[in-house]
C-alpha cells in the first residue's frame, strides 16, 4: 500500500458501505416497497471509491444508471439514498429520480443518466464550468464500457481536448454492456488507445485494487487540474451482480469468510482485495478492519428498516397494492 | 422617425441588441455555435458580440451537436446561462439525446432541486430552395415534452422580448428563428424588456374570425386578413408567440368571442399547431365538449410508487372524467 492507514481505512469502509447498501436493497427487493430498476455495483466498488478518494470536495461529478457506488463515494448522505430507493420526498432526489437518478448538490453529485452516453457530454459542459469558475476545481464523469459503443462519446472527448476543459473521463469497464461482451461490439477494445488518438492523456488501472485505481486516478487528476486538460482513466473490473436487478452472484459480506478471501491473491472482490492489502501490509489494523465489516452493514440495515417503515406509514395512507414482481430483472 | 429611445433594427439586429444587453448586465451568459464568428454567421445575427465580449464568451465550436447541448447542459447545471446557436434546426436532430432525455428532463430526475437554464436558438431555412435538410420547422418534437419552452418570435421587436426571456429563464429554451422573419426592419427599445411566455399578442383586431399564428405565420396571416377584409370578412390574427407553454386561455377566449379559427403553421399538419388548438378548444368551449384527451401528466416521469400513480391516468378518475365531460 502506498496510503496511510487513515486513508487506506477510508477506502475499505467507503466500500463496505457500498456494498452493504446494494446487498441491503437485494435482502429487501422481494418485499416490493422498493418499487423500481436497481443496477448494482457489487464487483466496482474500488472504481467509484479510489478515484474520488483522490477528488476534492469541490470536484463535480456526473454519473450512469449504475449509480450508487458514485453517489455514496462523493460523499451523498446514505439516509437520503436509502429514502430515495423507497419513493419518498425525503429522498435525495424527493422520490422524482430514483435509483438510476441520484442527486447532491451538497456533494457535488450532479446527477445520473440512463441514456448512454449521455452522462459524457455533460461531464465537459460541467467542465467548462470548473474552467468558467477559475477555481481549479475538475469535473468527473463516470460512464461504462458501453457508452464508449456511442458515436457522442467520442464528440464529448474531442470538444473536451479541443476547448482544453479539466475533466477527467472514467470509463469503468465491466466487459459486459447488458450481457454483450465489448469483444462483440467493438474491433478495438483498448479505450485508452481511442483516447490517445484523440489528443487525451490516458491512463489503465485493474479496479480490484483499489489502492492502484486510487494511484492511476491520483496521476491523472494531477494532470487535468495543473493543465487543464481532460484525461481518460479506463478501469476494469468485474461486475459481480446481474446488468439490473437484485442478483449478486456473490455472497452477502460475512467476516470470517471475508477475512479468509483475503488471504486468496487472485479473488476479484475488490473489498477482499482491499482487507487482503491491509492486512499484508498493516497487520496491527486486524480489529479496525473486522469492525468496519461487522458495524456498517448494522447501520446500514437499520436505515432499510427506518425507510421502509417510513414506506409503510405512507403507503398507509396512499394504499397502493403492491403490483406483480417483474417476470425479468433484464429489462 | 427613429427617437434616441429606439433603434431602427431588423430580426438579427435585434436579436443581437438583446443578447449584447444581456451579456452586459449577467456576465453568466455566453455563446457558441459552429462557425460563429465567421463573418455573416447566422444570418447576422450573432455580428459583433465576440468583438465586444471577447472570444472567451462567444466561442466557435467543432461540429458535435449532441456533446454540444452537453456542454450547454453540465455549465448551466453549474449556474452558467450558455446560448448554442445552430443554423438549422434539422442540425438539432443530431442532439436529441441530450436535448429530450437530458436537458429536459435532468430537472425533474433531481426532484426539482437542479435547473438547465440552457438557450438553443435554431435557424429555419424558409425560402430560397434550401430544400428539405435545411428547411425543416421540427418545433413540435420539442414542444411535446415537458421540460423544455419553445420560443417562435414573429418579429425583430418580439425576437429581442422573447429572447431576454429565454436568457433569464431556468429551464431550458429553444428559440426559433426562422429566415423569413430576418427580411423587415422595427423600432426596438434601447433597452429591451423581456416578453413574458405563454401570453399572446393581437397582431390585428377583428370579428367575424380569428387567425392563430406563430413565427413568420403572423406576417403571412396579416396579409391574409387584409386580403379577405376586401370581401368583407374582419380577421382578428394571434400571435401565439410560444409553444410551450401555449396560452391556452386566449385560444379559448377568442374562439369563443368570434367562433371561427384558422390556425397559421409554419409545419406540417399531422400533430401540430392546428391539432393542438382543437384540442384546447374542444375542451372547454362549454357549447361543444366533444373532445376529452385521456393521458399522462404533462411533466416527466417521476420515480417514486406514490407519484407515479397519480402520473398516469387512472381508471376512476378517467371514468368520473367522461361522466362530468359529457354529460
Amino acid at each position: 500500500m502506498d496510503v496511510t492507514a487513515e486513508v487506506a481505512l477510508e477506502c475499505l469502509e467507503r466500500m463496505v458501505v457500498i456494498r452493504a447498501v446494494e446487498e441491503g436493497i437485494c435482502a429487501e427487493y422481494s418485499n416490493r416497497n422498493i418499487r423500481g430498476p436497481v443496477h448494482l455495483s457489487i464487483g466496482q466498488e474500488a472504481m467509484a471509491v479510489g478515484v474520488l478518494n483522490v477528488c476534492r470536495p469541490e470536484d463535480v461529478a456526473v454519473s450512469t444508471h449504475r449509480d450508487h457506488a458514485h453517489y455514496l463515494a462523493k460523499g451523498g448522505s446514505v439516509g437520503a439514498m436509502i429514502d430515495e430507493l423507497y419513493g419518498l420526498e425525503s429522498g435525495c432526489s424527493r422520490g422524482y429520480g430514483g435509483s438510476m437518478h441520484l442527486f447532491s448538490g451538497e456533494a457535488n453529485f450532479m446527477g445520473a443518466s440512463a441514456v448512454l452516453p449521455g452522462s459524457t457530454p455533460i461531464a465537459v459542459g460541467l467542465g467548462l464550468g470548473c474552467k468558467l469558475d477559475g477555481r481549479r476545481a475538475v469535473a468527473v464523469g463516470f460512464s461504462g464500457d458501453g457508452a464508449s459503443d456511442e458515436g457522442s462519446f467520442f464528440e464529448a472527448l474531442n470538444l473536451a481536448a479541443v476547448l482544453k476543459l479539466p475533466v477527467l473521463f472514467v470509463c469503468e469497464n465491466n466487459g459486459l454492456s447488458t450481457n454483450t461482451p465489448l469483444a462483440a461490439r467493438q474491433a478495438q477494445t483498448d479505450i485508452s488507445a481511442k483516447a490517445r488518438a484523440f489528443g487525451l492523456v490516458a491512463a489503465n488501472a485493474d479496479a480490484v485494487d483499489v489502492f492502484a485505481v486510487r494511484r492511476a486516478a491520483a496521476e491523472v487528476l494531477d494532470h487535468v487540474r495543473s493543465t487543464s486538460q481532460p484525461a481518460v482513466l479506463a478501469l476494469t473490473a468485474d461486475r459481480l451482480c446481474a446488468h439490473v436487478g437484485p442478483v449478486s452472484t456473490i455472497d452477502p459480506i460475512d467476516t470470517g469468510a471475508m477475512l479468509a478471501e483475503a488471504a486468496n491473491g487472485a479473488t476479484r472482490d475488490p473489498i477482499a482485495s482491499c482487507v487482503g492489502a491491509i492486512l499484508r501490509d498493516e497487520p496491527q489494523l486486524r480489529g479496525e478492519c473486522i469492525e468496519i465489516l461487522e458495524g456498517v452493514p448494522t447501520r446500514i440495515a437499520a436505515e432499510f428498516r427506518r425507510a421502509n417503515a417510513a414506506f409503510e406509514d405512507r403507503n398507509a395512507v396512499a394504499g397502493l397494492v403492491a403490483p406483480p414482481p417483474p417476470k425479468s430483472h433484464t429489462v | 422617425m427613429v427617437s434616441p429611445d429606439t433603434l431602427r433594427v431588423d430580426y438579427a439586429g435585434a436579436v443581437v441588441h438583446a443578447l449584447k444587453q444581456e451579456m452586459e448586465r449577467d456576465t453568466r451568459v455566453f455563446v457558441y455555435g459552429e462557425g460563429i464568428n465567421d463573418t455573416g454567421a447566422y444570418l447576422n445575427s450573432t455580428d459583433g458580440i465576440a468583438a465586444r465580449f471577447g472570444e472567451a464568451r462567444c466561442f466557435d465550436v467543432p461540429n458535435c451537436e449532441d456533446a454540444l447541448v452537453g456542454l450547454g447542459i453540465g455549465s448551466a447545471l453549474m449556474g452558467y446561462r450558455p446560448v448554442f446557436v445552430s443554423l438549422r434546426v434539422d442540425f438539432l436532430m443530431l442532439a436529441m439525446n441530450q436535448i429530450i432525455n437530458h436537458a429536459a428532463r435532468w430537472p425533474a430526475m433531481t426532484g426539482y432541486q437542479a435547473s438547465v437554464p440552457l438557450t438553443i436558438r435554431a435557424l429555419i431555412g424558409r425560402g430560397w430552395g434550401q430544400a428539405a435538410q435545411h428547411s425543416g420547422a421540427l418545433y413540435s418534437m420539442f414542444a411535446n415534452v415537458p421540460g423544455l419552452e419553445v420560443v417562435l418570435p414573429s418579429s425583430p421587436l418580439e425576437g429581442a422580448g422573447l429572447l431576454l426571456t429565454a436568457l433569464r429563464s431556468n429551464l431550458t429554451t429553444i428559440v426559433i428563428d426562422d429566415r423569413g422573419v430576418f427580411a423587415g426592419a422595427e423600432d426596438v427599445p434601447a433597452v429591451v424588456e423581456p416578453i413574458p411566455f405563454g401570453e399572446a399578442r393581437v397582431a390585428r383586431a377583428g370579428t367575424d374570425v380569428t387567425f392563430f399564428a406563430i413565427s413568420s405565420m403572423v406576417s403571412f396571416a396579416l396579409r391574409v386578413a387584409d386580403q379577405v377584409a376586401a370581401s368583407g370578412i374582419s380577421a382578428e390574427v394571434i400571435d401565439l408567440r410560444t409553444a410551450r407553454p401555449l396560452d391556452e386561455e386566449t385560444i379559448r377566449s377568442c374562439a369563443a368571442r368570434t367562433g371561427r379559427v384558422a390556425v397559421f403553421d409554419i409545419g406540417w399538419p399531422g400533430f401540430g399547431l392546428s391539432a393542438e388548438v382543437a384540442r384546447v378548444i374542444s375542451e372547454a368551449s362549454p357549447l361543444q365538449r366533444r373532445l376529452l384527451s385521456v393521458h399522462r401528466k404533462d411533466e416527466q416521469t417521476p420515480s417514486s410508487a406514490f407519484l407515479e400513480d397519480a402520473h398516469y391516468p387512472r381508471l376512476d378518475d378517467v371514468a368520473q372524467q367522461v361522466e362530468a365531460h359529457f354529460s
